[in-house]
């Protein structure tokens, strides 16, 4: 049985973020479709990025919206922006999933990754996602493990087979030059 | 005291106001001990957010948005209906194998003229039961397939964990031989696209065995028949194609093995 959201005839939706949480707290559909169509490729595609499944990627894309509406009051104005939130909350989402299941993350470069490099688009993500690229490959690695995996410095090392030591320099010095490249872009 | 290493995973989290207000005061307090994850936080605090918006752009399916907002999708529909099908073509399978495993000696002949029968019968039988006629040809291999003794097996993986078996036997019917491909944890990205079977061999083009789908769990299943066993072959793969097939393989490759011992 369907237990979503349901109906209500409430006013025409407007597509501000506070206005939006503040009509889905009060169990407004049409607030939660007008932000499911603003953000349901985004929370996917980052679902998806960990989890290397559509299926999977799907089941948390849906619970995530089903979370917004159970829970949209959590959301902070003052500390986050909505996408933001909902990214996290993705992020974390999927991480659980891929903890839960035991798998982990793939590494970059696999066949999966050239066809999703395929359809990007521009954004500060994805500027960021080319500064990346601009970065070893050991270091992109150490932060895909670290960020989207949500690994440790040591669960990293037990994974790849490289030295702690290592591990930890590739990361500090693949964040620090991430870093740098995002706050000196023009 | 936590080892600093084994807190680096809760660096982004920290810096994204994920954690929970235990172990968010947990991990303030532990950041004073762990000074070289200072500098891992500093970097997350100015890049945590556009990683997060810098995963490639993705569209989500169609049928998500009618699954959350509670509306039946035709896509689902035809999906469960493909499912049920198959789940009953299973069903069938398996109790025609246990069937004719039981049957004795003395009911060989008997077996051989209902074969000869359902050889003869298949374009009646088919618009008369109105069943797709791939599926009853798949069928039809399958139930041929279950009386003969596989010659071999062979596996295939790749990185994402996608397995492929390839069991094949000789066609107790005529001097064939026939293949069941099947799969698991082969995850499509593109709707619109099929896999494709081919095998090598050198100096020869590759020669298709034949186009399949998976479902949501990444199995598929592919009987197809060939002139030759298929150890005759050096190397099989199973490329993205469209629906319909490709005389040569075109699309990205998904899993390459090769046959030799």
């Amino acid at each position: 049985m369907n237990t979503g959201p349901k109906w209500q005839a409430l006013p025409e939706v407007s597509t501000h973020d506070s206005d939006l949480i503040e009509r889905i707290c009060q169990h407004d559909q049409r607030a939660l479709a007008a932000l499911y169509d603003e953000m349901a490729n985004r929370v996917y595609s980052l679902a998806l990025y960990i989890l290397r499944n559509s299926y999977h990627a799907e089941e948390v894309t849906q619970d995530i919206f089903m979370k917004i509406w159970d829970h949209a009051d959590q959301w902070d104005e003052s500390k986050a922006k909505l996408s933001t939130w909902i990214l996290a909350m993705t992020r974390n989402a999927a991480i659980d999933r891929l903890r839960k299941e035991k798998r982990r993350p793939a590494v970059v470069d696999s066949p999966l990754d050239k066809i999703l490099q395929m359809e990007t688009v521009e954004s500060d993500g994805h500027q960021l996602r080319t500064m990346m690229h601009h970065l070893p490959k050991e270091q992109q690695e150490a932060i895909y493990l670290n960020f989207f995996g949500g690994m440790s410095h040591t669960d990293i090392a037990e994974m790849t087979g490289v030295p702690l030591g290592t591990i930890k320099t590739r990361l500090r010095l693949g964040l620090k030059k991430l870093r740098t490249m995002w706050t000196e872009r023009s | 005291m936590m080892d600093c290493e084994q807190m680096t995973h809760l660096i982004p989290d920290y810096v994204l106001g994920t954690l929970d207000d235990a172990q968010r005061q947990k991990f303030k307090a532990l950041l004073t001990d762990c000074p070289e994850l200072q500098e891992l936080l500093a970097a997350y605090e100015v890049v945590a957010e556009p990683l997060l918006h810098s995963a490639p752009h993705r569209r989500a399916p169609e049928h998500l948005r009618s699954r959350i907002f509670g509306e039946p999708s035709p896509h689902t529909r035809q999906r469960r209906y493909w499912l049920l099908i198959a789940a009953i073509l299973v069903l069938v399978l398996v109790g025609s194998n246990i069937f004719w495993a039981q049957r004795t000696d003395d009911l060989d002949a008997e077996i051989d003229s209902l074969t000869s029968q359902l050889l003869a019968t298949p374009p009646a039988i088919i618009p008369q039961q109105q069943v797709p006629v791939a599926m009853y040809n798949q069928a039809y291999q399958a139930n041929n397939f279950s009386n003969m003794t596989p010659l071999n097996q062979f596996y295939a993986s790749n990185e994402q964990q996608a397995l492929a078996s390839i069991t094949w036997a000789r066609s107790a019917l005529n001097d064939s031989y026939i293949g069941v491909l099947s799969t698991q944890n082969l995850y499509s990205e593109n709707t619109e696209q099929a896999y494709q079977l081919w095998l090598y061999r050198s100096g020869e083009p590759p020669t298709s065995a034949g186009v399949f789908d998976v479902d949501w769990f990444g199995n598929g299943m592919l009987i197809f028949e060939l002139e030759e066993p298929i150890d005759a072959y050096e190397e099989v793969s199973i490329t993205e194609e469209p629906i319909s097939g490709s005389e040569h393989p075109t699309g990205p490759e998904v899993i390459r093995e090769s046959l030799e011992p």
